[in-house]
């Protein structure tokens, strides 16, 4: 049995695309819809969080979501681990955080440093792991959304988010996945999945990650 | 479907002591105790290694205090119906602080956050079960792994105080010492597998009645 670390934001989580609406339920969030794919051989712990970034600090919530600074305890608490799936980077366009697709980049390099830093300091195997570039966002009438995350303006860098984690990925020699070639961004917030789409990627990632755990 | 969050230490992570490595997944408590609940539950094991109730300890490159991580641990998981807390084994050390009746503050503490968190949506925050840890029991004073001193007993009293807080704070209450030693568990804190699984085991009917779900039939 192989152990998955599924470590997101709201998309990871399940938020819904509609204002005030529930959590996505259980079979509909991507780990959820990976792990079924998998056909009994792994196990998927969703670590996802509301306003989870890479590596900015957003005391906005009562949680941290300081993505780098949460991990190692992430990463102990779930280890022995065979893979890490990290899918980040649409709560780092805010105007307040990083801004663009490039600087999101940069906070999955430094994720991979983390992971790989920690289970060398435990002198134990490193997972193996995929970078995941979000879903694109997409325009909306939730003003309240759309003014949170900087408008238009900023919408535009999502397109880049497949570029700049491909390049990261090469870098560093992990490996990579696109959720923005199977998966729609909901317009009735902009940001959000639907609980379609949201399942998408999960069945999405299912081929990649057989290959990678060789299952 | 009710969800459950398994708060704890090394000994919800499922430390093996004698070979330093994590028991299988199927002998963890909260394993245990999801397979006792028989479908009507999911319990998700938030354990961590060296984790105390409030108190930092940077021996290790992550983060130990567990009151700084429960608000993240809380809004990852909601909605909850039931917070479990098994916490203070840690503290015992005499470096945290090797005091029962801070370890119940800890847990106090751990309470009034779970209780108070700002939760998404319109729901009742969950409900509290707070779990006293086995005994830890006299340690060989042991070069290698010296966690706790063994001048104290202090341990003993665990029950006692979080009792006593939980009676206050209107939460439940289970003593582990009841139904968990760590006598064979090889360093005299961790527990072996038999010892893991009874406090699943052993928390089924408590959990059931708080959560007014049914237990599965014997096995």
């Amino acid at each position: 049995m192989k152990t998955i670390l599924a470590y997101g934001d709201s998309l990871t989580y399940g938020a819904s695309p509609i204002k005030g609406g529930p959590r996505h339920v259980h079979e509909d969030r991507w780990p959820t819809a990976l792990e079924a794919g998998l056909g009994g051989k792994a196990r998927v712990i969703a670590e996802g969080l509301g306003g989870r970034t890479t590596a900015h600090d957003d005391w906005f919530a009562d949680a941290d979501r300081n993505g780098a600074r949460l991990l190692p305890t992430m990463l102990e608490s779930h280890s022995p681990l065979d893979l890490v799936i990290i899918m980040l980077g649409t709560n780092d366009l805010k105007p307040f955080h990083g801004h663009t697709a490039s600087e999101a980049g940069r906070g999955m390099a430094r994720l991979v440093q983390i992971i790989r830093g920690h289970y060398a300091q435990k002198r134990e195997p490193e997972p193996a792991i995929i970078l995941v570039a979000p879903p694109i966002l997409v325009d909306t009438d939730n003003e309240d959304m759309k003014s949170h995350f900087g408008g238009e303006g900023f919408y535009r860098e999502s397109h880049s988010f497949a570029r700049e984690y491909r390049r990261r990925a090469d870098e560093h020699g992990v490996h990579f996945f696109d959720a923005a070639t199977v998966a729609k961004t909901d317009p009735r917030d902009g940001i959000h999945l639907d609980e379609t789409n949201t399942r998408a990627i999960g069945t999405g990632l299912v081929p990649l990650v057989k290959q990678i755990l060789g299952i | 479907m009710k969800t459950v969050l398994a708060y704890g230490d090394s000994l919800t992570w499922g430390m093996n002591a004698k070979t330093m490595a994590r028991h299988a997944h199927e002998d963890l408590w909260p394993t245990t105790l999801e397979a006792a609940l028989g479908g009507s539950a999911r319990v998700i094991n938030a354990g961590l290694n060296g984790r105390t109730t409030m108190f930092d300890d940077h021996a290790a490159g992550y983060d130990r205090n567990g009151a700084r991580i429960l608000p993240t641990i809380l809004a990852t998981f909601d909605p909850l119906d039931l917070v479990i807390i098994m916490l203070g084994a840690n503290d015992m050390k005499t470096f945290i602080s090797g005091s029962a009746v801070a370890a119940a503050q800890g847990v106090k503490r751990l309470i009034d956050i779970a209780r108070t968190f700002p939760y998404e949506g319109k729901h009742a925050a969950p409900a509290i079960l707070v779990v006293s840890p086995p005994v830890v029991e006299a340690l060989k004073p042991s070069a290698d792994f010296p966690l706790l001193s063994p001048r104290t007993d202090e341990s003993r009293d665990l029950a006692k105080h979080y009792a006593s807080v939980a009676a206050s704070a209107g939460a439940a209450f289970f003593d582990a010492a009841m139904v968990a030693t760590a006598a064979s568990g090889g360093d005299g804190v961790h527990l072996d597998a038999a010892n893991t699984r009874a406090i699943g085991a052993a928390l089924a009917p408590v959990v059931a009645k708080i959560l007014g779900v049914r237990e599965a039939r014997a096995a």
